[in-house]
């Protein structure tokens, strides 16, 4: 009846490749296998948050911003803090999530969060091109000559988001309360992280206590890059750049001291 | 051979750090079928997850030259939301099979398991008969040399108890068995030799009864050998008694204990 199969014995990087397709795959198939058009969900998740809350005060906050529709200002600043936040967000319950799996000797802890951290840039930068390809279909003038400081933007605050990340995760297995926190302290981002409004509107004592945020950094630079009559001063990539090697080195040392009491079970 | 080197595994507990392991080395035969004997929470899972690679030792090594399955119990490693062929094939997946392996995998399991229409459901749906039958059928398709079996005193009803038959039987043939049970009639009947831990502390025995001699002059000592004498619940069936939960020991336990106080 059996006709058992030989595991064939994989170099550890490739194994590590295998395990973290395979987790993302099943991220996939979970999160939105259930729903028909799955996939298309994925990437409207971000823009229908946006949408509803363009119409909310969309009138009257886009008199902030006359040179870009409000909509598409509020999206580029959006899809940034969301990709932050989920990236915390998703990874404070990975280690609980995956547990199971660690029976399997190919799976390692930092696999699930690993998954977990390229899929929510994955899901970023879906959106992220379906936001140009929709604002381009609609005549909105985008440039994207300086592409290369959008892609940092967004690979900063990826960056800032994995090592927060990785320490809520592993926070959220030492302590039960930290998961609540983490939620908590998550809500006044939206306002604080100038997504809502241009940093130029504020009074220069509120914008440079505002700049102490480096999102608000990557969320100015990534519009005055995106649109060509957007104007932002005292934005600069080195601090948040900064930053999130500071916290992703917080984060890998977290992890690195309390790896044998994540896999316990 | 599977070899631990000056290994120490501890766990945090509410009443301070409670040890598994303390620098321990020890040589484990693969040649021969090991019992694994240990009283309750002295750590036999966490062993078994050590020696099958699925949990890193505080300190020390463990130095395998053959292929250890991960430990197959109750608790498998299965994700609730996915359904029994997307666990399989994300098993196949992460070991780097190919997709006509992973079909004929799949296939195996298939047969094996007879979960029917169960199969494409979500694990969450299953009863943990089923969900052991998916995680007997699943390690039985693929090739290791020691089997890690942890503790099947699971209840289920005649279907699954044959299957767990079935299975014990073809892991014995195919392979070596490395095994946590309580039962000692099953340990005699299948095992050569036997592992002892308890208090962070590891032995190996050559000899079975001299092993389970050991264990119970741990767990009650004064007393002979309350594992010792011949059994009389034996029916034609051995594999009912192997599956029933070790109640009986438990009870000459408390028997005994009842008369110590009188």
């Amino acid at each position: 009846m059996f006709n058992p199969i030989h595991i064939p014995s994989h170099k550890p990087w490739k194994t590590q490749i295998l395990v973290i397709q395979a987790l993302l795959k099943r991220e996939m198939a979970t999160r939105f296998g259930q729903y028909r058009l799955g996939f298309i969900w994925m990437l409207l998740e971000p823009i229908i948050g946006v949408i509803v809350i363009g119409l909310m005060i969309g009138s009257i906050a886009e008199r902030t911003v006359p040179e870009i529709p409000y909509v598409f200002f509020l999206l580029n600043g959006f899809l940034l803090l969301q990709m932050f936040t989920s990236t915390m967000n998703m990874s404070a319950e990975a280690i609980s999530a995956n547990k199971g799996l660690l029976i399997y000797p190919a799976v390692q802890v930092m696999d699930p969060l690993l998954a977990r951290f390229i899929y929510s840039l994955l899901t970023t930068m879906f959106s992220f091109v379906l936001f140009c390809v929709i604002s381009i279909w609609l005549g909105i003038s985008i440039s994207l000559e300086n592409l290369e400081v959008i892609l940092c933007a967004y690979l900063i605050t990826w960056l800032a988001g994995c090592g927060f990340g990785l320490i809520c995760g592993i926070a959220a297995v030492r302590y039960k309360e930290s998961e609540k926190i983490v939620k908590v302290i998550q809500r006044p981002l939206i306002f604080v992280s100038a997504v809502l409004h241009p940093t130029n509107v504020l009074p220069t004592e509120a914008r440079e206590l505002l700049f102490l945020n480096p999102l608000v950094h990557t969320i100015e630079l990534s519009r005055n890059a995106l649109f060509p009559f957007y104007r932002v001063d005292g934005a600069n990539l080195l601090y948040p750049t900064a930053f999130a090697i500071v916290i992703l080195a917080l984060g890998l040392s977290y992890f690195r001291n309390n790896r044998n009491l994540l896999c316990d079970h | 051979m599977i070899e631990l080197r000056n290994v120490t595994k501890s766990y945090p507990a509410k009443a301070g750090r409670r040890y598994v392991l303390r620098d321990a080395s020890i040589v484990l035969p693969v040649d021969k079928n090991v019992a694994l004997l240990g009283p309750n929470g002295a750590g036999k899972s966490t062993f078994l997850r050590l020696i099958s690679g699925a949990e890193p030792a505080d300190s020390g090594s463990i130095i395998t030259n053959c292929k250890v399955s991960w430990p197959l119990g109750v608790s498998s490693g299965f994700q609730s939301s996915l359904t029994g062929r997307q666990n399989v094939a994300f098993v196949c997946n992460i070991n780097g099979l190919t997709n006509e392996q992973t079909r004929s995998v799949v296939e195996q399991v298939t047969e094996f398991a007879e979960l029917g229409d169960y199969f494409d459901m979500p694990i969450k749906t299953y009863s943990s008969g089923m969900r052991a039958r998916l995680g007997f059928g699943l390690s039985m398709s693929f090739k290791f040399d020691v089997y890690v079996v942890d503790e099947l005193t699971s209840v289920g009803d005649a279907t699954f108890r044959k299957k767990a038959k079935f299975a014990f039987e073809e892991f014995r043939q195919r392979a070596k068995l490395i095994f946590a049970s309580h039962n000692m009639e099953t340990l005699r009947e299948t095992c050569e030799s036997v592992i002892f831990i308890r208090n962070g502390l590891i032995d190996y025995y050559e000899d079975v009864e001299e092993g389970i001699r050991a264990y119970s002059h741990f767990i009650s000592p004064g007393v002979e050998n309350i594992f010792d004498e011949p059994d009389q619940l034996k029916t034609d069936d051995d594999f009912t008694v192997f599956m029933k939960p070790a109640n009986k020991a438990v009870k000459k336990i408390k028997n005994h204990k009842a008369r110590r106080q009188k």
